[in-house]
């Protein structure tokens, strides 16, 4: 039994200017910080950079949400686990930024488009490498996390019918994958959320990247699939962890 | 252990009606149950509506549109599972695909379905849970609400609330067995709570009144009732009519 089923996910952007000084006192003060907190179990942050070629292929095919207020940061994500998400309802984000020193405050506003969601988990699988992630800690070295909703009542029982019987059996047994979780959201757009966690960036490549180009050709489940979701601003994320480090 | 549920809202109509009750009771869920290791429960409900206090509560809180999403509110069936996944393996419309002759015909007597797939968010159990053994059917009566916000950042706030506020106090509420607040893995309503009470007399006695503490505007609770859009069904409030009830309730 998962002992980690709620997420709290950050996205946000970062100004050029000051940049490496929130990098050091995010990893050095504040996550150490905040991993403190009553049933908080693990923090991660991860960078994501622009997409590889391959990617973009896929990325092309998506359809983006037009929405204004969400936030639109897709350069990082922080990412802290839980046992139940109500822990990230008590105290929920409103209540922590009030309680925020003045030190915190004034780092925390250098992030620009900052998105947010709590997510429940849904389901899980463990791959070939989840040896190389204990129970109850961070995420592993490389992840692609994919954030959006579902067009249809009929497209969400196709989604959940893919997950269940296609793409998570496949990803139990994808050489370098560590773990995949499907998850909800309970506070944030977009609804539904994927998390793949590999042992590194070049073992996703090699062995999930053509997994995601199925969904180039229409024909293929994947690729109907892409064709009713609305992603949310980068989604998904393919980045490294760079705290705790890799 | 039952993290996953399915939720079928739906109108019967008066023809048909008794036939139906008995086939699904006697036939359908006990074979459903039978056929299937990782389903764990059914249960079957009457919408009762709830009472004229509670009607005062609810009436001024904002509704789906029209035609958004169906409109069936008098029974509520729900299926639990260990995993919300149960209900994608096969998913809804590859078991209707194989339903036999008999219970495509009884099945399609129901009119207005709503569903539902839920993940389990948060439960708690309350003073009463030891009548609901862990992992079985819902208890004798419940409330139901099933409902989307109207905004993304109301998720923040509803999520404090339910955390801070609503479960909390369920957890110490007399003749509360339990509550379960989800999140639909596939539906319409995003959000749903699902109160379990060990009589219709104790939510009567107990519950009614912490609903009441939404009429003052200064409240958490108030600005809740405020920003949450509600699907026809919902708040479903009645009585369990299978598994039949004992009568162990207070």
């Amino acid at each position: 039994m998962p002992i980690d089923r709620g997420i709290w996910a950050t996205w946000y952007d970062l100004p050029g200017d000051g940049r490496k000084d929130f990098l050091s006192w995010l990893h050095e003060v504040h996550l150490p910080e905040a991993v403190q907190r009553p049933g908080y179990l693990w923090a991660a942050h991860f960078e994501i950079p622009e997409s590889a070629s391959r990617m973009n292929l896929v990325k092309k095919k998506l359809t983006y949400t037009d929405t204004v207020d969400i936030g639109g940061g897709t350069q990082f994500l922080i990412l802290r686990g839980a046992a139940s998400p109500n822990v990230f309802c008590d105290p929920n984000p409103a209540q922590l930024a009030e309680r925020q020193s003045a030190e915190v405050h004034e780092m925390l506003s250098r992030r620009i488009g900052v998105r947010s969601c709590i997510f429940a988990e849904e389901g899980r699988v463990d791959g070939p490498e989840v040896r190389s992630r204990a129970p109850g800690l961070a995420p592993g070295p490389a992840i692609q996390m994919g954030s959006f909703v579902a067009n249809s009542l009929e497209a969400e029982f196709d989604l959940g019918a893919w997950y269940a019987q296609y793409r998570l059996p496949s990803m139990g047994r994808m050489p370098g994958c560590v773990g995949a979780r499907k998850l909800v959201s309970v506070a944030g757009w977009a609804k539904h959320s994927i998390l793949y966690e590999f042992t590194s960036l070049d073992a996703r490549e090699e062995n999930f990247q053509k997994h995601e180009e199925l969904s180039i050709d229409e024909k293929e489940w994947s690729g109907r699939v892409i064709r009713y979701l609305t992603h949310a601003p980068g989604s998904p994320s393919v980045g490294q962890r760079i705290w705790p480090k890799a | 252990m039952d993290r996953g549920m399915i939720a079928f809202w739906y109108d019967l109509p008066d023809s048909g009606r008794d036939e139906y009750l008995s086939w699904l009771h006697e036939v359908h869920l006990p074979e459903v149950l039978a056929g299937r290791e990782d389903l764990l429960w059914a249960a079957h409900f009457r919408n009762e509506g709830g009472g004229e206090r509670f009607h005062e509560v609810v009436k001024d809180m904002m509704r789906s549109g029209k035609g958004e999403v169906e409109g069936g509110h008098d029974f509520l069936l729900l299926i639990g599972a260990k995993s919300p996944h149960s209900f994608f393996n096969p998913n809804f419309p590859q078991l209707k695909e194989r339903q036999s002759g008999e219970t495509k015909e009884m099945v399609g007597l129901r009119e207005g379905l709503n569903l539902c797939v839920f993940s389990e968010e948060a439960r708690v159990d309350g003073p009463d849970a030891a009548l609901r053994p862990a992992g079985t059917a819902p208890g004798n009566y419940i409330q139901m609400g099933n409902f989307n916000v109207a905004k993304p950042d109301d998720d923040h706030v509803l999520g404090g609330w339910y955390a801070q506020v609503r479960l909390p106090f369920m957890e110490k509420m007399p003749g509360c067995i339990g509550a379960r607040k989800l999140t639909a893995a596939a539906g319409w309503g995003k959000h749903s709570i699902l109160y379990e009470f060990a009589s219709s007399r104790a939510r009567d006695d107990h519950f009614i009144a912490h609903e009441e503490e939404g009429f003052d505007e200064n409240s958490w609770t108030a600005r809740v009732h405020e920003f949450v859009i509600h699907a026809p069904c919902s708040p479903f409030v009645g009585p369990r009519l299978w598994p039949p009830v004992e009568n162990k309730g207070s």
